[in-house]
Parts: structure tokens; C-alpha cells; sequence
């Protein structure tokens, strides 16, 4: 995956400090990183300080950016790291229980069929499940990341990954 | 069985794809504030060493300049010269106390020797009385042994048991009268 050409010069343009250029760049990207921003955090003010340092370590690491990488799931996974570090912080260890492997149970296939749901309706059914269950799930079937990484995001066994999403889909 | 992803998750991805949610101008005001200040610091952390390294140089320089047009015969500078030396003077005195008081502490040492040499002949004295005590103590048995030498003498000199039996009665009785003035003159 290559970044389009334009985008490429703008990246380019921002690193060297080009303020102009760093606007242009925040404007085109700033309601998709908020959006992430909002679905990892519990309030809007902590959305908005997540993003904010998101943002800030955007523009202070284009360095190591690969162009041969998605820019937009390059910044997606810096604002995603932000709050998860944050999450971390306050997060409290409870409803974590590891099973040794989970395995898709006639209930997730149900649940699999029934895709006639809004997102309003699906972050109204997340909001309401335990956090743990949630950043699972949202972690790993809406922003796509393996049980592997979300462990190490969070600190936990791989199976409490399979654990969490599983109930999480059952809790759906 | 694998777990599921397919329908469900490709759903749910596509209710998030491209969703975007205005962010407050305050976060944009706060991103590039904070990107100033981190180039700020930047920048004004190599201007700062540098500023601060001519200012002291500078200050230094005055400083000794200054120094040196005070050089010249002054009045101030003389009795300067003078508080140095008395300064010197009293350190001098405390290093004379203090070789005086390590001296005295080197005259009490060998006074103290003198003492432990004498205590050691006191108690050789004292020692010899006590051996000679003791060897008188063990005489005693000494000599009453020679009585029994000497009764086997008279008895091969004698002619006759009776003879013998009363010498033998009268004899020791002797010896032990002899005994006895020898303890009390090593006593004595």
C-alpha cells in the first residue's frame, strides 16, 4: 500500500516544520482521529486530550513513518495506543477470567447473522457491557487488530483476548 | 471451528468506515501550542547554552579585567595583602599546637612502659616465695621415705629381731624430731 502522491508531499512538507503544511494535514485527518479517539475513551473531554498528544506525537514522528505503510492506519494506531495508555491507566481489573481456547459457539453464529443493526445501536450495546469486553471487541473487530497485539496492548493473555471479545459478542 | 469474523466484523467495519467526528477547535489550538513549545524548547535550549556560555565568558572576562586595572599599588589592595598574612600566621600556630600536643602524647607512652616493666619483677617475687613454699611442703614425704631407708639399714645391721623392732620404735620417733626444726627454719 503506497501513499498517494500528494499526501506524500504534504508528509514531506511537515516534517522539515512547515506549519501551513501541518495544518493542512491536521485539517484532512482531524475528525477521523477523533472519532477513533472517542470510541476508546469514556468522556468527550478525555477524547479530546487523547487526541490532542496523538496528534502531537503524529507530527513529532513522521520520521519513522514508511511510506510503503497506510498513513491513515499509521495515525489510527498512534491515536489508538494513546488510549489505550490512558485506558490502562484507569482501567480496573475486573471481569478478566482466561479460558484456555474459545471457538466460535452456535451463539456466534447466531449473533453473526444478525447484522441489521446502526452503529448508533452497536455503540449504544457497547457502551452498556463491561470495559474490558468493549475495548476487546472494538479493538479487535472494529479497528482489526490480532489477539496477539491487543494482549500486548493491554497487558493480558492472549486467551483473555479470545475470552473477552467471545462474552463481548454474547453481551451483543 | 475457527472463530467467527466474516459477516459480523465486516459489518461492523463498514458502520465505521470513513465515520468522522468534527473535533473542537480547541484541540487544534492545543496540538499546535504544544508543537511550539516543544520546538521552543528546542531551539531555545541550543540559543540558551550558547547565550549563557558567551555571558559567562563575558562576565569572566570583565571580572579579570577589572581585576587587573585594581592590581596597581592601592591602599585597599595593601591592607588586603595584609589580612592574607595574618591569615597565614594563625594557621601556623595551629599546626605548632597541634605537633606540641602530638609530642606529649609520645613522652606519656614510654612513662607508661616504665610502669608495666615494673609490675612483671613484683610478680617474680612473688613467684619464688611460693615455689619455695612449695618445695618445703614437699619434703615432707622426702623424708619420711629416708626413715624407711634408713630403717632397712638397721635392719641388716642388727643382730636379732627384738633388737631391731626396738630400733626400729625409737628411730623414726628421731627422724621425725629432726623434721620438724627443718620446716620451721625454711618458714622462717
Amino acid at each position: 500500500m503506497s501513499v498517494e502522491p500528494d499526501l506524500l508531499e504534504l508528509i514531506e512538507k511537515c516534517k522539515v516544520g512547515d506549519r501551513r503544511a501541518q495544518f493542512d494535514l491536521y485539517g484532512r485527518f482531524s475528525g477521523l482521529m477523533f472519532a477513533v479517539s472517542l470510541r476508546y475513551t469514556n468522556t468527550r473531554i478525555d477524547a479530546e486530550d487523547v487526541v490532542q498528544n496523538a496528534w502531537v506525537k503524529i507530527f513529532s514522528k513522521l520520521d519513522t513513518f514508511s511510506e510503503n505503510n497506510s498513513f491513515e492506519g499509521w495515525m489510527r494506531r498512534i491515536v489508538v495506543n494513546t488510549a489505550i495508555t490512558l485506558y490502562r491507566k484507569n482501567k480496573k481489573h475486573a471481569n478478566q477470567a482466561d479460558i484456555s481456547e474459545v471457538l466460535a459457539t452456535p451463539q456466534d453464529i447466531d449473533a453473526s447473522k444478525q447484522c441489521d443493526f446502526t452503529r448508533e445501536e452497536l455503540e449504544n450495546a457497547i457502551s452498556r457491557m463491561p470495559e474490558g469486553y468493549g475495548v476487546v471487541f472494538k479493538l479487535y473487530v472494529i479497528d482489526g487488530y490480532k489477539h496477539k497485539e491487543i494482549a500486548e496492548m493491554l497487558d493480558i493473555e492472549v486467551n483473555t483476548s479470545k475470552s473477552q471479545l467471545s462474552r463481548a459478542k454474547k453481551f451483543l | 471451528m475457527k472463530p467467527i469474523k466474516d459477516i459480523f466484523s465486516s459489518h461492523i467495519q463498514g458502520l465505521y468506515k470513513g465515520h468522522e467526528v468534527a473535533a473542537p477547535g480547541s484541540v487544534q489550538d492545543g496540538v499546535f501550542h504544544q508543537l511550539d513549545a516543544i520546538n521552543g524548547s528546542a531551539a531555545s535550549g541550543g540559543a540558551s547554552g550558547g547565550f549563557t556560555s558567551k555571558a559567562v565568558l563575558g562576565a569572566a572576562v570583565v571580572i579579570v579585567g577589572f581585576a587587573w586595572y585594581l592590581m596597581p599599588v592601592s591602599e585597599d589592595q595593601l591592607v588586603v595583602d595584609e589580612v592574607e598574612v595574618e591569615v597565614e600566621v594563625e594557621v601556623e600556630v595551629v599546626e605548632e599546637i597541634a605537633v606540641i600536643e602530638a609530642l606529649n602524647e609520645v613522652e606519656m607512652a614510654p612513662e607508661e612502659v616504665e610502669v608495666s616493666v615494673e609490675e612483671p619483677i613484683l610478680a617474680e617475687e612473688e613467684i619464688q616465695k611460693t615455689v619455695v613454699t612449695s618445695v618445703v611442703e614437699d619434703v615432707k614425704p622426702e623424708v619420711v621415705v629416708d626413715t624407711n631407708v634408713d630403717v632397712k639399714i638397721i635392719e641388716e645391721a642388727a643382730p636379732t629381731k627384738e633388737a631391731v623392732k626396738i630400733k626400729e620404735s625409737q628411730e623414726p620417733e628421731e627422724v621425725l624430731e629432726w623434721v620438724l626444726p627443718a620446716k620451721l627454719e625454711v618458714d622462717e
